[in-house]
């Protein structure tokens, strides 16, 4: 025999509960927090199980949901990446809920898991929402499609229509134990006017509005021990407040977000850039797969993070990036045929680090953007002006070696031929490396000085005298104490990097000129360090002239 | 006299203290003289995502990211502007009397020390005849090798 009981299920959804006309985020939780009729975050299915204590709901959520999850194929990481949104109505009720899935063309529809909390009451069951057409998005102003309550068997517990938002007569389909009725309450905003939910308030002030979906279900609850009622109040959480589903409005780049772990969705969050390669490439199975390893990369080694957004940046660009040698070649150079020339016959990124192990097995390219400015005057000082290229500082363990092609400067690379051009290469991927050692002696994302901590200094310069002694050694006769900081990096190179400049110059041209040759070249840029005033002034001047000479007869781009 | 002793080696103690304290130097540089002089071509003022670039002629390179003052152009006198010219002076100054300083705070071998950590720097630009603002500003294109 059943008993029939009359239940109130109070369907609430809460959505465009977060309004704001400020663009502070820290103000945004402040105001959600100090404002809003509901509070809401995001909280792990761990924390769930110990803020709830019905164990029939505990069980299902440990022997049925969780599985389910394993199985899911947008939900491989460990369980405590499952994150519920809870929403605390004032001292009403609470609730938690988990987007199960997303709208896709698999499953055309939202499904979430709730859980409901009033009083001692907890209940659990399923809210989806099936729209007649396709939704990116759950747009609870528009919603057009059915919507349903079912139990954790997935029976249905109340079932209604919706158009423009507005609530149809019951569907004949409503299961036989229960009578419902739907509503939508709209809360206006309490901060000023009156506002409906959406509206922006005057002043400044932030709109607390947000639509409440109400359910009203009378059942007969069935004896079956394995029931579990539906939930007696759910609030779900629109997708403009959170979760992620407004990252892309391209259904096959959403479909692959949906796919991804917490962790590595929280990693996309951080890089825009690759959200947009994913859309430039409507998520081709390549752009996945390389996603997919840059979001893994990033994972396994969090100071990558820079490298690959700034990657993403330039591969949406148009420009190259060679991730396993972790080299980005911007637009900028990719678009110059002479520099982009001279780099590819320098081998590209694995035969120059090639060249350049050699001499010092510790060499790497790694972590380096290469770019060309053809605004080099208005960008950089006039103290750099009379460069071909420059290279930066570390910055968030990026490298930025920049070339100057601006024709309104003599200096510019465009003014040289080839095989300047090719050691200027060289000259600038030596200075990318000195700097290269000092990162890793500084155990920082940069080696800026001004902002180190007695202690980090102490550490920076006694892995440098460990690990690099002859570098140690130029650094603090030539930098250290000193008022012109970049200068050590000349005389080590003058004293000791000369040698690989020439190997690589000779590489790179087959050799195809004698020792003198590649001895001048040695010696660009180097002028005015201590190993070119040990020259005779005989000496200098032969170099001199002979530079002259490879202006004159070597080849030139255009 | 004891207490004429101890009160001296107090004032003494409060001078050495005083003097081992590593200060930045606060400088203000006049924005529209390099606006007024510069024969280059490009921009001087420039707002690149959310900084703004002052490049004064070349000679130096200023970023503000802070948030900027406008004042009352009655004011200005307050404020004491100093050329490029007068502060590579005052940065060989500040070297020569913070030696000890920097010595004994970091060591035999200190860190090099760059303009952002010698000066407190703030551009003044007179945007009109009534107003002029002070935008705090970084010296930046410090630790490029070329």
């Amino acid at each position: 025999m059943k008993n029939r009981i009359k239940t109130t299920l109070k369907l609430t959804l809460i959505c465009s509960l977060f309004f704001f006309l400020s663009c502070e985020k820290d103000l945004y939780e402040e105001q959600i927090i100090k404002q809003t009729k509901a509070t809401s975050e995001k909280i792990s299915i761990n924390q769930v199980l110990s803020e709830i204590s019905n164990p029939l709901i505990k069980d299902y959520i440990n022997d049925v949901l969780q599985q389910e999850l394993g199985l899911s194929q947008f939900r491989t990481s460990s369980q405590d990446y499952f994150n519920f949104i809870k929403i605390i109505k004032q001292d009403n009720y609470t609730t938690y809920s988990l987007l199960l899935n997303g709208y896709s063309d698999d499953k055309p529809y939202f499904k979430y898991f709730i859980i409901t909390k009033e009083g001692i009451t907890e209940r659990a069951g399923y809210f989806k929402y099936i729209p007649d057409n396709e939704e990116l998005v759950f747009n609870e102003k528009e919603l057009n499609g059915k919507i349903q309550v079912l139990d954790v068997e997935n029976n249905i517990k109340g079932e209604t229509k919706f158009i423009s938002s507005q609530p149809q007569p019951p569907l004949s389909t409503q299961s036989i134990d229960c009578v419902d009725t739907f509503d939508i309450i709209t809360h206006n905003c309490t901060n000023g006017g009156n506002h409906p939910p959406g509206v922006p308030c005057g002043g400044g002030a932030i709109n607390n509005g947000y639509y409440e979906i109400v359910v009203i279900t009378t059942c007969t609850i069935s004896s079956d021990y394995h029931y579990i009622a539906p939930p007696i109040d759910f609030m779900g959480v629109s997708s403009s407040t959170g979760g992620g589903y407004m990252l892309s409005q391209n259904i096959n780049v959403l479909q692959y977000i949906f796919s991804l772990t917490e962790e590595q969705y929280s990693i996309l969050q951080q890089c825009p850039s690759i959200v947009t390669y994913l859309e430039n490439n409507d998520s081709s199975p390549e752009s996945k797969i390389l996603v997919t390893w840059a979001l893994n990369s990033i994972i396994a080694n969090i100071n990558t993070t820079n490298f690959i957004n700034e990657a993403f940046i330039s591969l949406n660009d148009n420009g190259e990036v060679d991730f396993e040698h972790k080299i980005i070649i911007d637009k900028s150079l990719k678009d110059n045929p002479c520099l982009y020339g001279v780099y590819t016959q320098l081998g590209n990124a694995p035969t120059f680090q090639n060249y350049l192990q050699n001499f010092d097995g510790d060499f790497s390219v790694a972590n380096l953007k290469l770019s060309a400015d053809n605004n080099f005057q208005g960008n950089q000082l006039q103290e750099n002006w009379d460069s071909q290229a420059i290279t930066t500082t570390p910055e968030n363990y990026l490298i930025k070696i920049i070339f100057n092609t601006d024709n309104t400067l003599p200096s510019s690379i465009n003014h040289f031929p080839k095989i300047v051009t090719a050691l200027t290469f060289v000259h600038e991927m030596i200075h990318a490396e000195i700097f290269r050692k000092l990162l890793t002696c500084s155990n920082l994302p940069n080696v800026n000085y001004t902002n180190m901590t007695n202690a980090q200094w102490v550490n920076h310069m006694n892995n440098l005298k460990n690990n690099f002694p002859g570098l140690y050694d130029y650094f603090v006769r030539y930098q250290v104490n000193s008022s012109s900081p970049t200068g050590f990096q000349h005389e080590a190179m003058a004293q000791h990097y000369r040698n690989i400049i020439k190997e690589a110059l000779k590489q790179y041209d087959n050799n195809q000129h004698d020792d003198n040759f590649y001895e001048t070249l040695s010696w660009f840029g180097l002028k005015n360090t201590t190993a070119w005033n040990n020259l005779s002034p005989t000496e200098k001047a032969t170099i001199n002239t002979n530079l002259q000479n490879i202006y004159q007869n070597e080849e030139y781009c255009n | 006299m004891r207490n004429i002793v101890i009160n001296f080696l107090v004032l003494l103690f409060s001078f050495f203290c005083y003097a081992q304290k590593i200060e930045r130097k606060k400088i203000y540089i006049k924005f529209n003289d390099f606006n007024l002089d510069c024969k280059y071509d490009f921009e001087l003022k420039r707002i690149m995502n959310k900084k703004i670039m002052f490049n004064l002629c070349g000679k130096a390179i200023l970023y503000c990211e802070k948030k900027s003052d406008t004042i009352n152009i009655s004011k200005l006198k307050n404020y004491k502007t100093v050329s490029l010219e007068e502060i590579e002076k005052m940065e060989k100054k500040w070297r020569i009397d913070n030696k000890k300083a920097l010595m004994k705070k970091w060591g035999k071998l200190y860190p090099p020390y760059d303009k952002n950590s010698i000066f407190e720097t703030s551009l003044i630009e007179i945007i009109n005849e009534q107003q002029f603002v002070i935008y705090p500003v970084i010296w930046g294109g410090l630790n490029v090798a070329r």
